[in-house]
């Protein structure tokens, strides 16, 4: 059986939390395909240390390595247990057949990577856009993988359960640019979002708390410009971001720390900067401009006195 | 000579490490340490204040949502210290409070199966208790199951949990329809019968009614609840991990409790006498220190220069609560009645989330915007709620729309924070005393360590 | 249809559009009709039915072809990479030279499209026939706020503070008040726009 170490960085656990709420398989269910040496929320016998020593010593095996949270080699602002974060890695990352990075933290460094009192702070094997992580940019583990990201703030259960199903099971992941699962990532939250329609239409929400309405142009809906399954394999099973009404943030991708104003459209003369993944911006102001001529009478009323 | 030892301890949220300093076979002193930090507080400076939403829940994986609520609450104070009124619909308040309790529930069928029960794994040997046991246990698997169905219904109104942004000033982003709340309710129904099940054995209306520990052990058929009481009395946990027996609450929830200050009187609350203190913490007015006898990235808070727990025993003690009044008198503030309210807390937040969901009216709105934008904001604003763990306060300054100054006061700065020139705070004090390392870290968690939280 | 015979019936399309466009703006819509124009371009009224289903197709289809006209000159400043403010002076050029080309354009523009909207209702609701300049204006305009070139507005008012001079010197030239060519007065209108929309 294949076993499994969870260490964290500079962390708010979301990943850890977000990840008991797994279903198909559920956290615990997974741990009957792999064994769990160590977790810092689950353990209660074992220590980390002695895990890591015996790692170390070579007297147990570690095949899959789980990073939570944000690395940094100053242990005025980060350690885990008796090691700093980098020393942990160093041990680890050499020894580890898959190493998994769970949730934009540990894939780009995210928030903790913005606070300028402590400039090093990073990713595993990125920081934000740039290959400038703490593992080098040609780091691979034995498997001939790179750091595995599975971004998200936080990552979902079942994205980061099933990526672990995948390894267990020997399948090939095949990974995108920022070595995100393809098929994962390959979707947009856009896809599958029950406002799609006002989207096409172009009826915009001007404001939030309504059923109707696309938050894309007014209310800085991130759904058509970020890589994430959001709207196809749904948050805790029941739901998404832009189903309950709230924009997208983007927060499986890079720069979510480095945006600002989510809650708007960032607009130009009344025209949005960024358009949505695939059109350029004039293919996307002409459609607009023919969808919002010509009206869909559905959708221009409340959904309850539709017809 | 004094004996060092230092401890670092797993199952909390986070990394917390203890320095114990023994004479003889007592602990004679306890420092907590929170080792880690982020620097949400310096991040926050010069964003867009609406931008906060966003960012902060994302201090804590487990109880992101009061951020989110201090956060938007502090928000709908600047406008309303700016004379601006948001009007916010009854639809909302009652929206974040059925997401908040979600969240908390949540937690406290987490901490109890996840981080409190395994502790009496290693206390005793028992076969009975092999249902607690980490991963493999049907117990812990069962809470596993039943609080990752409870923030469901966050995720009904919210769209996900952990980190949603959805109570913004002026409401919610959701408009429910009837059949979402039928959903919750039915999310809360499933909870409330696996509570009534397995934590408490017995029926919520009967347990509601229980005013007496005795009475409760007499009428509740095997329960975990049961369980954990009696292994409290018979480890002597009635007698250890008291604290100041001081309590605070800053704000009140429908049904379930006021606000004020417990000493040996209630009183008002007042959050101008919350000071914090920085002499032992690495962060400090005057930048970040290291060295010397600082220890901790949190810092001490007072209220009128005194220590204080917050926790739900406060918001119990705060509100009056018989059981807990009689529960207090007989084991005064100890691992057992600090824990015992934690778990209460589940039964009567889900009491409290059914009203509420059924005074949701679809017809009425959810969000009303207000009147001026936010990037026009200049004043600053207080946002309190009351958390998993106790009593949260946010304080933002803005000028023209954005951040200049942002502080942040968790329920674990109160309790686990580090000491001030007087006192150690509500856990450290607790620990003193105490004759073995397991019982400190065993007490330390009564209070529900969160060390993200803590020092942010 | 032959490359050759698609290319003879398009260039056949683009002369009844002038012809049809000078009648329309001489004599108003409703006073001109279909044979009116065959005998003008020297075509039997059927041949002319094989072009055009009706006058108000053909009304449209002018619309659509200026628009076309416009928007493709407008777009290759767009795509030129030069200062905001030389692509001000370049489109306000390009449409007084187009007007001085082609002035039947701009005068069917004026008093068929603008005066008889009736006509124009069906499918060429809003900016359905002029999407193509609109496109690219937008484009123009996003281009240049988001270099900071522009301010930040709304987009309609910035539209009209574009379009507005440009329309209003035209109507101009057409009352014959204009000493000078609309041309002529180019670089100091494009002048004026810019300084309307710069950023501060
Ligand atoms: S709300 Fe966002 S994700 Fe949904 S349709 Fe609109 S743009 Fe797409």
């Amino acid at each position: 059986m294949k076993t499994l170490l969870w260490i964290q960085g500079l962390t708010c656990n979301g990943n850890t939390q977000s990840v008991l709420n797994g279903e198909n398989p559920s956290f615990y269910e997974l741990l009957t395909k792999v064994r769990l040496l160590f977790h810092p929320a689950v353990s209660y016998r074992e220590k980390l240390h002695n895990v890591v020593e015996r790692i170390k010593k070579g007297k147990e095996k570690l095949d899959i390595l789980v990073v939570e949270g944000a690395i940094t080699g100053d242990e005025r602002f980060g350690r885990a247990g008796k090691y700093s974060i980098t020393e942990l890695l160093d041990i680890l990352s050499r020894k580890a057949e898959y190493i998994i990075a769970a949730g934009n933290c540990a894939s780009f460094g995210n928030i903790p990577a913005l606070y300028s009192g402590n400039p090093d702070v990073r990713g595993l094997q990125f920081r934000f856009e740039k290959k400038d992580g703490y593992l080098p940019p040609d780091f691979k583990t034995s498997s001939g993988y790179p750091v595995i990201n599975i971004t998200g703030c936080p990552v979902h259960p079942a994205w980061f359960t099933q990526t672990v199903m995948a390894i267990v099971e020997g399948k090939d992941i095949m990974l995108d640019r920022f070595n995100r699962p393809k098929e994962l990532f390959m979707y947009l939250p856009h896809d599958g979002c029950i406002r799609n329609e006002y989207f096409e239409w172009k009826v915009e929400s001007e404001e939030f708390g309504h059923k109707e309405g696309c938050l894309f142009y007014n209310l800085g809906c991130r759904g058509p410009l970020t890589h994430a399954p959001c709207n196809k394999v749904l948050w805790n099973r029941v739901s998404s971001k832009t189903r309950a009404g709230m924009s997208c943030l983007g927060c499986t991708e890079f720069d979510f720390p480095l945006r600002e104003n989510y809650f708007e459209t960032k607009k130009n003369i009344g025209i949005p900067e960024e358009v949505p993944l695939g059109v350029t911006k004039r293919a996307y102001i002409t459609i607009t401009g023919v969808a919002k001529t010509l009206k869909n009478e559905r959708l221009t009323k409340k959904l309850e006195e539709t017809d | 000579m004094a004996k060092v030892q230092k401890v670092v301890l797993n199952r909390v949220e986070g990394e917390i490490d203890l320095k114990l300093v023994w004479e003889g076979n007592r602990i004679k002193d306890a420092y907590i340490i929170a080792p880690n930090f982020r620097g949400f507080e310096f991040i926050l400076e010069n964003k867009p204040v609406m931008d906060a939403l966003v960012i902060t829940p994302r201090i804590c994986g487990i109880c992101g949502h009061a951020h989110l609520i201090a956060t938007t609450r502090a928000i709908e104070d600047i406008y309303h210290r700016a004379g601006v009124e948001l009007d916010v619909p009854e639809n909302a308040l009652l929206i974040r409070d059925i997401t908040l309790a979600s969240e908390i529930v949540q937690n406290h069928i987490r901490w109890f199966y996840m981080f409190v029960m395994p502790d009496f794994l290693k206390l005793e040997k028992n076969r009975k208790l092999k249902k607690f046991e980490p991963i493999k246990g049907q117990q812990w698997q069962k809470a596993v199951d039943f609080s990752s169905k409870m923030v469901k219904v966050v995720a009904i109104f919210g769209g996900q949990w952990p980190h949603t942004s959805y109570s913004i000033p002026g409401g919610v982003v959701c408009e429910p329809t009837t059949f979402e709340l039928l959903e919750a309710k039915a999310v809360i129904d499933s909870v409330i019968r696996f509570a009534e099940e397995n934590v408490f054995g017995m029926d919520m209306e009967k347990y509601l009614a229980i005013n007496d520990p005795e009475e409760y052990i007499e009428k509740a058929r095997n329960s975990d609840l049961k369980t954990f009481i009696n292994l409290c009395f018979k480890h002597g946990f009635d007698r250890i991990g008291r604290a100041y027996h001081r309590f605070l609450t800053v704000c009140e929830m429908e049904y379930l409790f006021s606000k004020g200050i417990t000493k040996r009187k209630r009183k008002d609350f007042d959050v101008g006498k919350v000071k914090e203190v920085d002499s032992y913490s690495f962060l400090t007015e005057s930048g970040i220190k290291h060295g010397g006898e600082r220890y901790s990235w949190a810092k001490a808070v007072r209220y009128e220069g005194l220590p204080y727990e917050t926790s739900p025993l406060s918001r119990r003690i705060n509100n009056g609560d018989r059981l807990f009044q009689t529960l207090l008198e007989k084991y005064r503030d100890s691992y057992l009645v600090r824990t015992w309210a934690r778990i209460d807390e589940i039964m009567k937040m889900l009491f409290a989330m059914k009203k509420w969901i059924e005074k949701i009216d679809t017809k009425e709105p959810f969000y009303k915007k207000p009147s001026v934008e936010p990037s026009k904001l200049t004043g600053s604003g207080t946002g309190m709620c009351e958390a998993a763990r106790g009593s949260l306060i946010h304080q933002i300054e803005v000028k023209k729309g954005r951040i200049t100054k942002y502080n942040i006061i968790t329920p674990s700065t109160w309790n686990l924070g580090p000491r001030c020139e007087k006192y150690p705070s509500p856990a450290e004090k607790a620990i003193k005393g105490l004759d073995s390392t397991l019982k400190a870290e065993m007490v330390l968690r009564s209070f529900d360590v969160c060390s993200v939280c803590t020092t942010h | 249809m032959s490359k050759i015979r698609k290319a003879a019936k398009e260039e056949k399309k683009k002369e009844i559009v002038r012809v049809a466009c000078r009648l329309f703006a001489q004599r108003g819509y409703y006073n001109t009709t279909i044979p009116d124009i065959a005998e003008e371009m020297g075509m039997s009224v059927g041949n002319l039915y094989n072009y055009f289903k009706s006058k108000e197709e053909l009304a449209k289809y002018i619309m659509q072809y200026s628009s076309r006209l416009l928007g493709e000159e407008i777009r290759k400043i767009n795509e030129e990479n030069i200062p905001t403010k030389e692509k001000i002076y370049k489109i306000v050029r390009k449409f007084f030279e187009i007007g001085q080309q082609q002035p039947e354009l701009i005068e069917y523009f004026l008093r068929v499209f603008l005066s008889n909207r009736e006509v124009f209702e069906e499918g060429c609701e809003g900016f359905l026939c002029v999407q193509e300049v609109v496109t690219e204006l937008m484009l123009f305009l996003e281009e240049g706020a988001r270099k900071g070139d522009l301010r930040q507005q709304d987009f309609f008012p910035a539209f009209v503070t574009l379009m507005g001079p440009l329309g209003g010197m035209v109507f101009l030239q057409g009352e014959k008040v204009l000493p000078k060519t609309p041309l002529e007065y180019s670089d100091e209108l494009a002048e004026n726009i810019w300084r309307a929309l710069k950023a501060d």
